[in-house]
Order: C-alpha cells, then structure tokens, then sequence
C-alpha cells in the first residue's frame, strides 16, 4: 500500500496518458481481496483527482462505476485465465476511459487520442499485474 | 465473494456519485488543494530533471531547432512582412503582454499556470509570439489554459497573405487539419499558418507550419504542425 503510495504520487505527475492507480486497484480486483480494493479505490483515486485536477471525487466515481459493470459482467464471464483477464482489461478501459472522456471533454473528441490512452494502460495494468504476481509468487 | 464484491462497489459508486456533486458545487473551497498539489508536482519534475538532466542529443535537439526558427524567422524578413497583421498584433497588444510561470502541462493539452491578473478568455503566446492557446479557467491562484494541443478546437486559419484556407481543426499531439481547402489556393510545404477573422481567436496569430498537403475529391486538406513551445517554462498573456 505505501508503495502503490509513493508509486502513485511521484511518478504520476510525470506520466499523464497512464492511470497508474487502476494497476493496484485491478490486481486486487483480480485477487478478490474486497477490503484493500476499496480502501485503496477510495484512497488512490481521491490522489488521483488531486494530480489530475479534477473535482473530488471524479475518479472514484468513474472507477467505481466501471468497476460496478465489470463486476456484473462477471456473471457471465469467469477471470482465472490470463486470457480473460486480458478481456477483463480491455473491456474495463474500454468503459473507464469512455467514462473518463465524456465527464471531461463532454464528448469523444479524437479515436487516435482515445486508442493511444486505451493502448497504454492496458499494457501499463497488465504489466503491474504479471510482476506483482510474480514477486508474490517468489516470496 | 461476488455478491459482497459487487455490493461493497455499488455502495462506493452511490456514494462517490453524491460526493463528485457536492464536490463541483463547492470547486472554490478545493481550490487551495489543487493549488498546492500543482506547485508539489512542479517541484517533482525539477527534482526529476535534476536527476536525469537533458542528453547531449537532446542539447543538439534543441540547437537544430533554434536553427530552424531563425531560418524562419529570415524567411519572414526576406517576404517584407513588416507591414503584416503579426508585426501589427505585436505593437498593437505588446503594453498589455503579462507572462506567467507554467505548473504543468498535461497530455490533453491543458496547461496549468500561477494567475497573473487576467481575464477568462485571454489569448496565451509563447516568447516566439507563436499562439498557444486561450484561457479557459480562471482560479483564485492559477489558471487552466486550453492550448492548441486539445483536440476537437476548431478556428478559422489564413495563410500569410490573409486569404482563408479553411476551418482548422487540432488533432492532439502538436498537429491542426483544414479540412476542404480551395482547390485552387496556392499553398506550399513550410507555409505560415495563422488564424482567421475574430471567431473563436482573434486573426493574425501565427498558428503553424505546413507539415503536408493532401489532394482529396472535395479540394485540399492541409496538416499544420503547431509552432509554439513551452521549454521556457513561461508563457505570456494578453490582458
């Protein structure tokens, strides 16, 4: 957590096409472990609306929604293959980021625009959820 | 496990729902927030910078670059453009120039500055008098510029002669598209681009250069690569 922590606030401001609190986030998610999903969704995106300067509560409220859908989906789908959770992701970004461009711009302005956020953070979360499993899974 | 799951998320979405509308009810009493968070991160990228400063082909970068803007600059005294509306723009707003330190700049294009006095709506410059944008916010303690780097803006553009091209579009990522150009206008590669009429921004801003020119059924579509800089770390407002 206080990784993810200073993860978050120092290297946030330097990359802006990339959520960095959706990777913690997502891994536990994935986990299943309910109680640091929420407090790290409420505390990471409460920071993230700080570094992005958005009203508060902007994050946590896309998020949670996007997270709420993709919970539903799981009814139908199941997560315990890489495979799926590629799909997990990609349909999660999918609907965070349209989120996201709606509540800021108040449309979708530009599909390159939306591609290039949508192609980052997939490879940004799939690439924080393989290492932390992998770290995980040598300790 | 799923239903706790999709319960506990359902009761954080109805509650963050009530809190991000209270929260833009109340924007002003954040503002402080928001304000110290803009200058900590101003301090990270220093601190980020000192510790990896820029290469040495980064050096030579920028020395290829100046290069290119004197070279442009030369061209525009060689065409005597003395006379045109970018030297008049100059005498007519320079007493009325403030310039402001930049925060951060973000990928969608906005840009955060420390609020020198100016009104919403204001025209923002880079130190080349190229156009960077406008206004868009106004706080107590900064100001949220929507630079040309946010796309879907659109202004009508003139080429140096003052003839219209066409309505211009910012397409992210440095680069403006005039879709449906006259067949017939005359236009080259590395062509100054300004804006047009007093619609959206006021004329005779320099805008671009052009980067290429496509020939479509309907006449011309010109990509413009946009001029303007921020390595200074200062912008420079019309008040």
């Amino acid at each position: 957590m206080i990784f993810n922590l200073i993860f978050l606030i120092f290297l946030q401001p330097l990359f802006d096409s990339v959520f960095i609190f959706l990777g913690p986030v997502l891994n536990y998610f994935f986990k299943e472990k309910i109680k640091e999903l929420n407090l790290s969704l409420i505390l990471f995106s409460l920071i993230t609306d700080i570094i992005f300067v958005k009203p508060l509560g902007f994050f946590l409220f896309i998020t949670s929604f996007s997270i709420f859908l993709i919970c539903l989906l799981e009814k139908f789908l199941g997560h315990q293959h890489f495979y799926q959770k590629l799909i997990y992701l990609f349909l999660f970004n999918i609907i965070y980021l349209f989120l996201f461009f709606f509540f800021s711009f108040g449309k979708i302005v530009s599909s390159v625009f939306f591609l290039k956020f949508l192609i980052f953070n997939i490879i940004f979360q799939a690439i924080y959820i393989t290492v932390y499993g992998l770290l995980r899974t040598q300790k | 496990m799923f239903r706790k799951k999709t319960k506990n998320i359902l009761i954080i979405f109805l509650l963050s729902l009530v809190f991000y509308w209270l929260s833009s009810q109340a924007l002003a009493e954040e503002e402080s927030i928001f304000n110290v968070s803009l200058n900590f991160q101003k301090l990270i990228k220093n601190f980020w910078q000192k510790i990896f400063p820029s290469k040495e082909e980064d050096f030579y970068k920028e020395k290829y670059y100046e290069l290119l803007q004197e070279l442009a600059k030369l061209k525009l005294t060689l065409k005597q453009v003395k006379e045109t509306e970018i030297i008049s723009q100059r005498e007519k707003y320079l007493p009325n120039l403030v310039s402001a330190d930049i925060l951060k700049t973000d990928s969608f294009g906005y840009i955060y500055v420390k609020n020198p006095g100016v009104k919403e709506g204001a025209i923002v410059l880079d130190k080349n008098w190229a156009l960077i944008g406008k206004v868009s916010k106004i706080t107590k303690n900064y100001l949220i510029i929507t630079s040309l780097n946010v796309p879907g803006l659109e202004f009508n553009t003139a080429n140096l002669d003052g003839e219209l091209l066409g309505l211009g579009k910012t397409i992210s990522n440095g680069f403006l598209e005039i879709n449906y150009v006259k067949p017939e206008t005359q236009i080259k590669i590395n062509d100054f681009v300004l804006t047009y009429g007093d619609d959206n921004l006021p004329s005779g801003f320099l805008v671009g250069t052009v980067k290429k020119i496509n020939k479509t059924q309907f006449g011309q579509q010109i990509i413009v690569q946009l001029l303007f800089e921020l390595d200074s770390g200062k912008v420079y407002l019309i008040k």
